[in-house]
């Protein structure tokens, strides 16, 4: 009689379970996608506008995984390579694109945004010139731009409109003082304003150093932009239309000369210097201007008009117009096991409503539209520099400015190895020419060894 | 009773080689199985961006390392510049400071506590930290020197003064190590022989070259092996500080072998340098290990 008890009430606590198990957990797992992007403050405002996504979805969770950008080419290359699937979203640069595109590590995304409705992701909004640039290879979209961190210059408009600089300005360059048109006349302003202590700014006597021009000439992935900004207006290449490599010529190694020579109207840090130190040196008071600059540091380098009394500054075109212009894109990875779960939030985070909050936030966006919105350009802090960063991307589709590097299957290692021989270029631990045909000769074998 | 004994007997036997199992197995996967896949991918052509399979490639790897690459020895005499002039400094000043320790002092706690705050930071935290304290418009060695009347430098930015700046770096943060191996040594010695060449009237020096070096010297080969095989694969500082940079000055063999190997993703030329320099550094520490041995052997008599 006791067994039988036993057995009953045993019986009966395992359909009281069952029942409680089926009542209780009818709620799915939510799917986790994880997103593998660049740290720093505009990533940091995307995992604002995540939340907005996730309240929209409930049934996906969105893992940031914030990555320091000067590894962030190997660590995600190094998940696509083995096919981990670790990474769902992926962020590409605009010289990653093509080899991870070539490689088939990169989900195309045409067909996704085809029965996409235009109310949901216009991609006519998004700027062709950085679409055609950043996301697509052989005519198909890999990547949708994240944000752009295309480049203008900054300048200290106080510096440029000070009756007494323009007056000496004039008297000594024989033109008036103004933005800078053509790489020559910004030389000329970086030479004027690099100043000693004891000889006056402004009409004030300076008590440190003033020096003409900011430089990213550090041994970081920057200092190629700053070169290139100067190579594409003289109408030089890297690879030229016919897929020869130019990096070597003639014009390529004036550019070069011409930023050696630059270095001296620059702090002396510029040889060890990033972006960041850069704007440190205007928050500081020690540049007049930038050289070709990353114009998504808008809402940071103005912070001057904060630390020195006076100061104005002003976003403007880089000379010549043919600054680096590029965007972080985000991609699907081929081997993601989410694939429309990451397509959702990808064209979430692309959409206008998130791209307004974003860009109020301090990221720099890509839609065209909300850059052009003079609502949104009126925000100081953060969205000063739209009106200027229209121009130059509207200037880029108007003339169809292309430039075969951003197509080649190993665009990534050449920006590698770009940073490594321009460093050594201008630092002079190798004779520009010397530099430059090293440079040839290692493109040279890295196209060589593509299959 | 017979079968009893055969497993018994078994047992006995293999006993040993069952307890060794797991950490075999464990130095199999993580070291011998790496390795050997290494070899592997050193012998063919393994670039990871290219799709398929990876052709046989045999020695040429090795033939573009040693002929073809002025890289791979100029990266590999910026490695041994660094890891003679840092090891060197470290092992005088870290012997000298256990001399100096070796005795009762005020406040000993805290002295020793201090010294060991550098070995105990993260190098690429504290690499950074060493960046902003380097940089000429903003940093304090600068301002110190201009402060004291001396030229400011362009500390990790100029061919001159970048090698010696990672030294420094290395120097502040490792000659800790040395002082407390070599000071646990010292206080482990034996008291007999040396009060006994008091009482002989040995001067100091003469104590130090007859008794105390050659009873440290098994102590200092350790350390000093130690400390030259982490001076050859210094990497985290040089991301922090100098990046390789100026140029290429500061562009060590490890530092190389990234860029080939995670850059470029050519594993297999990279495995193929990463084996010469194993090679490298396995005769540099027999040539160590034999040297200081015989030097030992001589003094102890």
């Amino acid at each position: 009689m006791n067994k039988k008890r036993r057995r009953s009430g045993f019986i009966g606590m395992l359909v009281v379970v069952l029942l409680a198990g089926l009542l209780v957990g009818g709620e799915a797992e939510a799917v986790k996608i994880r997103w593998a992007t660049i740290a720093g403050f505009y990533t940091d405002w995307a995992k604002e506008v995540i939340k907005d996504f996730e309240k929209q979805n409930t049934d996906i969770d969105v893992e940031v995984v914030d990555i320091d950008f000067g590894v962030l080419y190997e660590k995600e290359g190094i998940e696509l390579v083995g096919k981990t699937g670790a990474y769902d979203l992926i962020t590409t640069e605009s010289c990653w694109k093509p080899e991870w595109a070539h490689a088939g590590w990169l989900f195309p995304l045409d067909d996704f945004i085809v029965k996409t409705p235009r109310e949901e992701l216009d991609m006519k909004d998004i700027s062709p010139a950085l679409v055609k640039l950043a996301c697509s290879y052989k005519g198909k979209v890999y990547a949708l731009p994240y944000y752009t961190y295309t480049q203008g210059m900054f300048y200290r408009k106080d510096l440029f409109e000070d009756p007494l600089e323009k007056a000496a300005f004039f008297k000594k360059y024989g033109y008036p003082l103004a933005v800078p048109k053509a790489w020559e006349q910004h030389r000329d302003i970086a030479e004027f304003f690099t100043r000693k202590p004891g000889e006056k700014l402004k009409g004030k006597t300076l008590d440190k150093p003033f020096y003409g021009v900011g430089m990213m000439a550090g041994r970081f992935p920057q200092i190629q932009d700053e070169w290139m900004s100067i190579l594409w207006s003289w109408g030089g290449e890297i690879i030229d239309e016919e897929g020869d490599i130019v990096v070597n010529s003639p014009i390529a190694q004036k550019a070069l000369l011409h930023y050696k020579n630059m270095l001296k109207f620059a702090p002396p840090g510029a040889s060890t210097s990033a972006y960041d130190e850069v704007v440190a040196q205007m928050k500081e008071n020690m540049i007049a201007m930038t050289m070709g600059f990353y114009l998504d540091q808008a809402a940071n380098i103005i912070k001057v008009e904060e630390t020195v009394p006076g100061a104005v500054i002003g976003a403007a075109p880089a000379p010549g117009w043919t600054a680096y212009i590029g965007a972080f894109g985000i991609g699907i990875s081929m081997d993601s096991r989410h694939k429309e779960e990451a397509w959702k939030f990808l064209k979430f985070i692309s959409s206008k409503k998130a791209q307004i909050k974003f860009a109020l936030g301090g990221g720099t966006t890509c839609l065209m539209s909300v850059l052009k919105d003079p609502e949104i350009q009126a925000h100081r802090k953060t969205c000063w520099h739209y009106k200027t960063l229209a121009e130059i991307l509207d200037y880029h589709e108007k003339h169809n400015i292309t430039h075969p590097f951003f197509d080649s299957p190993v665009a990534g290692k050449i920006y590698e190895e770009l940073m490594i021989k321009i460093n050594e270029g201008a630092m002079g631990t190798k004779p520009v020419k010397q530099a430059l045909d090293e440079l040839t000769a290692t493109i040279e074998r890295l196209r060589a060894q593509v299959r | 009773m017979k079968r009893e004994n055969k497993i018994s007997k078994f047992t006995e036997k293999y006993f040993p080689y069952i307890l060794e199992a797991p950490a075999l197995i464990i130095i199999f996967i993580l070291a011998l199985f790496p390795l050997f896949y290494a070899l592997r991918m050193a012998l063919h052509e393994t670039i990871l961006t290219n799709p398929g399979s990876h052709p046989f490639a045999g020695l040429n790897n090795f033939r573009e390392a040693l002929n073809k690459d002025p890289m791979v020895w100029y990266s590999l005499k910026n490695t041994a510049i660094f890891t003679v002039s840092a090891v060197s400094l470290e092992m005088v000043l870290g012997c000298a400071i256990a001399f100096l320790l070796n005795r009762k002092i005020k406040f000993q706690g805290l002295v020793r506590g201090l010294l060991l705050l550098p070995m105990a930071c993260a190098p690429i935290a504290v690499g950074l930290v060493w960046r902003y304290m380097y940089h000429p418009d903003f940093g304090v060695f600068n301002f110190f020197c201009s402060a004291l009347g001396l030229a400011e430098r362009n500390w990790l930015g100029d061919v001159s003064t970048a090698m010696l700046s990672l030294v420094v770096f290395d120097v502040w943060q490792w000659t800790p190590f040395i002082i407390f191996v070599v000071l646990a040594g010292l206080q482990a010695l034996p008291g007999e022989p040396f009060e006994a060449a008091e009482v002989d009237g040995a001067s100091r020096w003469q104590i130090f070259k007859t008794l105390t070096f050659p009873m440290l010297a098994p102590l200092l080969i350790f350390v000093l092996i130690l400390r030259t095989i982490d001076a050859l694969r210094f990497y985290d500082p040089i991301y922090a500080l100098t990046r390789g940079g100026p140029g290429t000055t500061t562009e060590t063999i490890t530092w190389y072998l990234y860029k080939i190997g995670f850059k470029f993703f050519n594993m297999g030329y990279a495995s193929s340098i990463a084996f010469i320099f194993l090679y490298a550094v396995i005769i540099l520490s027999a040539v160590l290990v034999a040297v200081l041995k015989s030097f030992s052997l001589e003094e102890g008599g």
